[in-house]
């Protein structure tokens, strides 16, 4: 298991010397580590499964591994043809790219809070570089630098929660701390480090009111590593905070459920009114990613009593459908010489059936329109909170929902909209084919969502 | 007797020499006698025989950080001394953060004492050496271990994708 993610990483790292089998190698890896996956399902004995309690491949983490293995290889095909095969830069994307996701693994895995942090800095680290990537664009660099420092303030305070719970617990372990946590008699420390580690998760998964480097950041980094930020990146984060709190704090306090309630209301809010007023697509889709994670926290905070595969299932749908309309977003802003307003999509329709079809779907989806699976991943947060009686959050997330409809309906009015002298946008085989099987995907799911209840995570 | 000798050597070196940071006008200086602060207090971490801990301080804080720090210092040129005029309002104010510090650090001393945590008669006074804590890190936290290896190496491919000079 471990063993073929440290094969990918360490060969994607050998392989400059042979520059051109780099996307394949990386696909192969991606691929059998999925596979590898798929073999372990179920089985908690597989040998090395639990690395000296450090780390523990349940079905949990199994299942976000295929979560992250399957967008990845979205992620490294879709992405294929903005380097030139060559490059030395494309080498070093895609090693820093699978150190990240090497990162994600372990932040789905972790049974101990070292190696919590570990994971959490193996996938920012990357990132932060990643995010400053092109080298010449001064909003690039910014990006990189405003991640850098607002990343390292979170790693720290989630590492002062961290070492605020050893001292009250005495140990690094998940498990103990929730039979520790369990006898209700934990001290005034517990809880203080409880909050910190939130604090510092809501920074990493950019929910209100600690979302204000986001747009910044998406918006200055080059498109694709937006694309992978937005999904591979936020599902990471988000599997190992509702991990942690799954397993060590399985009933929250009610100070933790509150703040956690106060920020879905904030994300929800905040991030649907702003995109609103946005011109640029590319910070409206990085408004939209904010609102989205308001939806996934709501999974987190309903942790103690509800399965982990709804917010596996919001993360993968939602990842395909970001993931596509990042790609197409950037194909488009690329041919109209970065620009990405409204405007830059008129007449899609006529230049590039094939895009604005994809962008359609995947913005429905994200909009939450059946019968896309965007919109079960919704309806699964709704129903969730709704067992546990948090009726005004519902009402929220149903009225801040329908601002999102209409600044998504905008988009797509746009491309429908004729315009004279279209010329038609080309793209690369590879990518077409992309598009339509994401397309597809957010259908299929749709119809195959109630395979999930037989599936035990 | 011997390491009471060297302990209130090593205190009146460190002691001296921090307050010899403070007091120099030139940041050269400051920055030299700090890091003969910081190997004084290595030597009192020998004593109490935490090895591992000297030896990492003098390598962390003497070697990377001073390093650090002299360097920023070469670059912003700081050796003339133009030390810009501070305000009442400023010595005051830094004053009290200072002294504030210094209440709290003086409350944790002694609370440490009425607390007392160590047991003299059953604590283990080979804990701090570098044998028992290679056997901790290469046995319990070996994963932990490995694992920060490959996050040094992706950030070390991020140091040299960004500062590499562009080829094409």
């Amino acid at each position: 298991m471990i063993i073929s993610l440290l094969g990918i990483v360490i060969l994607a790292v050998d392989l400059i010397k042979m520059r051109k089998l780099v996307l394949p190698v990386t696909i192969a890896g991606l691929i059998a580590l999925l596979g590898s996956c798929i073999m372990d399902w179920g089985h908690h004995e597989v040998p090395f499964a639990q690395y000296g309690g450090m780390l523990l491949f349940d079905n949990y983490a199994l299942g976000f591994t295929m979560v992250f293995s399957v967008l990845a290889i979205f992620w490294f095909l879709m992405t294929s043809d903005q380097y030139e095969p060559t490059s030395s830069k494309k080498t070093d994307l895609y090693a820093l790219s699978i150190f990240s996701i090497c990162g994600a693994v372990v932040l789905s895995s972790y049974s101990s809070m070292v190696m919590l942090f570990l994971g959490v800095e193996i996938l920012s680290i990357p990132l932060y570089v990643l995010a400053a990537s092109d080298r010449k664009n001064i909003l690039s660099n910014e990006a990189g630098f405003k991640y850098f420092f607002l990343g390292s303030l979170a790693s720290a305070v989630m590492l002062f929660g961290i070492a605020l719970i050893y001292g009250a617990t005495g140990t690094f372990d998940l498990q103990t701390i929730a039979t520790t946590f369990a006898t209700g008699n934990y001290s005034g420390l517990m809880l203080t480090g409880c909050i910190l580690i939130l604090t510092g998760f809501a920074f990493k998964v950019s929910v209100a009111p600690f979302h204000l480097w986001a747009p910044d950041v998406y918006q200055g980094a080059p498109t694709t590593i937006t694309a992978f930020m937005a999904t591979i990146v936020k599902a990471a984060a988000f599997a190992g905070m509702y991990r942690l709190f799954a397993t060590s704090f399985p009933n929250h306090p009610q100070v933790v459920t509150s703040i956690m309630a106060v920020m879905i209301a904030l994300t929800l809010i905040l991030s649907n009114i702003t995109a609103v007023t946005q011109t640029s697509s590319k910070r409206l889709l990085a408004y939209s990613s904010l609102s989205h994670a308001g939806y996934m926290l709501g999974f987190v905070m309903m942790s103690g009593n509800a399965p982990a595969k709804y917010l596996m299932f919001y993360t993968l749908t939602y990842g395909i459908a970001s993931m596509t309309s990042f790609s197409i977003l950037q194909h488009v802003s690329s041919i109209q010489g970065g620009d990405d307003s409204r405007e830059a999509f008129k007449g899609l329709v006529k230049r590039n059936p094939v895009m604005a079809g994809a962008m359609t779907v995947s913005l429905l989806s994200m909009a939450g329109i059946p019968p896309l699976s965007g919109f079960l991943g919704k309806y699964y947060a709704i129903t969730q909170l709704l067992s546990g009686d948090y009726l005004a959050l519902v009402i929220i997330m149903i009225l801040t929902s329908a601002i999102a409809a209409y600044y998504y309906l905008r988009l797509i009015a746009a491309m429908f909209t004729p315009i004279e002298n279209a010329g038609r946008i080309m793209t690369g085989g590879l990518q077409r084919g992309m598009y339509i099987v994401l397309t597809l995907l957010l259908l299929v799911t749709f119809f195959a969502a109630s395979l999930l209840e037989l599936i035990e995570v | 007797m011997l390491s009471e000798y060297i302990f209130w050597f090593l205190s009146f070196v460190a002691v001296f020499s921090a307050a010899g940071m403070i007091f120099s006008k030139n940041p050269v200086y400051s920055v030299l006698s700090l890091i003969v602060t910081f190997f004084a207090v290595a030597g009192h971490y020998f004593l109490l025989g935490a090895q591992f801990l000297a030896a990492v301080h003098i390598i962390v804080y003497a070697g990377a950080i001073m390093v650090l720090f002299l360097y920023v210092i070469m670059m912003l040129n700081l050796n003339e001394l133009e030390e810009e005029k501070k305000s009442l309002y400023t010595k005051a104010l830094s004053f009290f953060a200072g002294g504030v510090l210094m209440l709290v650090l003086i409350a944790v001393v002694r609370r440490t004492e009425e607390l007392q945590l160590i047991q003299p008669a059953v604590y283990n006074a080979d804990l701090g050496l570098t044998q028992h804590l290679g056997k901790v890190l290469y046995k319990e936290f070996l994963v932990p271990f490995e694992l920060a290896s490959v996050l040094f190496l992706s950030a070390m491919v991020g140091a040299v994708y960004l500062s590499k000079k562009d080829l094409a």
